[in-house]
């Protein structure tokens, strides 16, 4: 009897597991297509890299599949990514031109690798001057100024603010800090601050329209700490270097240790603020079923960005912030909360979110798997030389 | 209909992935994009070969959000074929009058530049660029 009850068990949970890998097939296919960009590397360390890119960036989405949770998984994508974003930038800077501070030379040359965020301050200027006000490359080299418009159009239509969770290389970082203590230190911040992006968002565009240069990443981007900044070589550029690594020490590392809460991303960030109007546009969204939401509050509780209120779950949808990191999917004890589509009725979960998981996956494997992969090729190539270059 | 809307972004997201490098090109091309003359100094004016080094004198820059603003700068690049002179005393006419506007004077081994004006739109050096091949300065210009 025992046994007939265990081999039922374990068929169910076969079927479970090859089910699951039926539905996550397509996108192990296209990671590994994008991944690999067309040929599995022959070079020990290259190859090393990618399997350990490929097989961790499509267990977690096997997981995330099978368990019926996001967050955790994506969550370890995302940091972990973040990290060895950073180590393979620092190390292709080194490489590239011996220091993490940028030269005269890739200033005047316009080599300097752009960022989304620069996206917030440079539209205006475009519009009205035809120009991007930044000396970046517009189509060669690292990080070219054209593919990262195009990729960040490409978010605006599909994944909208989701990129925040699912997109970014930096967004990892304060993620990281906000997972390390159990409970929190800070347990309330005024629901009111994750408006203040928008004012950052509103400053940065208009100084940057006026002064005709990007004045975030020129005064207050933190993660210049972690990339690379304008060397000191008089007061201004001093007074630069410590406001940014102060923003990065309070915004990325303490507030998040502290509060558990993503401060950085949902109090400072300008891009954020503008990706949160393009959740309008995406057909994703997270939905609250208020027949079975018991207000525990849970939601509101853990989310990292502030964007759940007591507001919102009366009108039965995350806010206009929200970035689709599926924490209070996870959190919700009653299944209230869930990823939706636009458009498709009452119906939660499921479907909708294996297709909602699917475009997000989609877009942080193949946008963030290269620099995953880099960074692990880094860090094998310390391990085995003494040296990242 | 939300469902459909929702595959198809499923598909576009490897798909323009997949042809980002031609999207690139085609978007820069078609939007006419340049990057801000703040930035590269504007368009080569002119380039003068020397001995040792070629000047690459650069337009005025009066860069503003609309229109010009009165105070910019030219940027005059110094590229070099071998070892440079300790000096470089570079006249410059930036307006096509067949006089010179002023002259920049570049002591390569302090990395100094001084500038000789006619007390015309040249005010004064910005800055000074040490550059991998030779040097660049920037003078304020004010109309």
């Amino acid at each position: 009897m025992f046994s007939i009850q265990a081999n039922k068990e374990m068929f169910e949970t076969l079927k479970k597991i090859a089910l699951t890998f039926l539905t996550a097939l397509p996108a192990i296919i296209l990671t590994f297509v994008f991944m690999s960009r067309g040929h599995v590397p022959q070079n020990g360390i290259k190859l090393a890299a990618f399997a350990t890119g490929f097989i961790f960036f499509n267990s977690m989405f096997f997981m995330m599949l099978y368990t019926g949770k996001t967050d955790r998984y994506r969550s370890a994508i995302y940091i972990a990514t973040a990290v060895f974003f950073v180590i393979s930038f620092i190390s292709h800077m080194f490489e590239a031109r011996g220091s993490m501070s940028f030269t005269d030379d890739t200033l005047l040359n316009c080599e300097i690798p752009f960022c989304h965020i620069v996206t917030t301050m440079a539209l205006i200027p475009y519009a009205l001057t035809n120009t991007i006000i930044f000396p970046g490359s517009l189509v060669e080299g690292y990080a070219a100024i054209g593919s990262m418009i195009v990729i960040w159009l490409l978010a605006c239509f599909t994944i909208g603010r989701g990129w925040c969770s699912w997109g970014c290389f930096f967004g990892g970082l304060d993620e990281g800090f906000s997972k390390i203590l159990k409970k929190p230190v800070i347990k309330e911040i005024n629901p009111k601050l994750k408006y203040a992006p928008f004012i950052v968002l509103l400053f940065v565009a208009v100084t940057s329209a006026y002064f005709l240069q990007p004045t975030y990443c020129s005064w207050l981007c933190p993660f210049k700490t972690v990339t690379e900044y304008e060397p000191i070589t008089d007061a201004a550029s001093l007074i630069k270097t410590i406001i940014f690594l102060s923003l990065f020490a309070a915004l990325v590392i303490i507030f998040p240790l502290l509060s558990k809460k993503r401060t950085q991303c949902s109090l400072f960030c300008p891009f954020g603020a503008m990706q949160s109007v393009t959740n309008c546009i995406s057909p994703f969204e997270i939905k609250i079923d208020a027949a079975k939401c018991v207000g525990c509050k849970l939601c509101i509780k853990t989310c990292p960005t502030l964007s759940i209120s007591e507001n919102n779950l009366k009108k039965g949808s995350a806010g206009l912030t929200c970035v689709r990191c599926g924490k209070c999917v996870d959190v919700c004890p009653k299944g209230a909360a869930a990823y939706h589509i636009k458009g498709t009725g009452e119906n939660f979960g499921g479907a909708s979110r294996v297709v909602a998981l699917y475009a997000f996956f989609l877009f942080m494997a193949i946008f963030l798997g290269g620099d995953f992969i880099g960074g692990v090729e880094r860090l094998l190539k310390f391990i085995t030389t003494g040296s990242f270059i | 209909m939300g469902f459909i809307w929702a595959v198809i972004i499923v598909i576009a997201i490897p798909a323009v992935f997949m042809n980002s490098e031609s999207l690139t090109q085609k978007l820069v091309h078609a939007s006419a994009m340049k990057i801000s003359p703040v930035y590269t100094g504007g368009e080569v004016l002119k380039a003068i070969e020397n001995k040792d080094y070629t000047t690459i004198i650069h337009k005025p820059v009066f860069a503003c959000l609309i229109g010009e603003t009165k105070k910019g700068f030219i940027q005059v690049v110094w590229r070099a074929k071998g070892p440079l002179p300790p000096v470089i005393e570079e006249p410059v006419d930036f307006d096509g009058d067949a006089k010179n506007d002023f002259t920049v004077k570049l002591d390569t081994a302090s990395k100094q530049a001084a500038l000789i004006s006619d007390g015309g739109a040249a005010k004064k050096i910005l800055k000074v660029y040490k550059l991998k091949t030779g040097f660049a300065v920037r003078v304020f210009l004010k109309k």
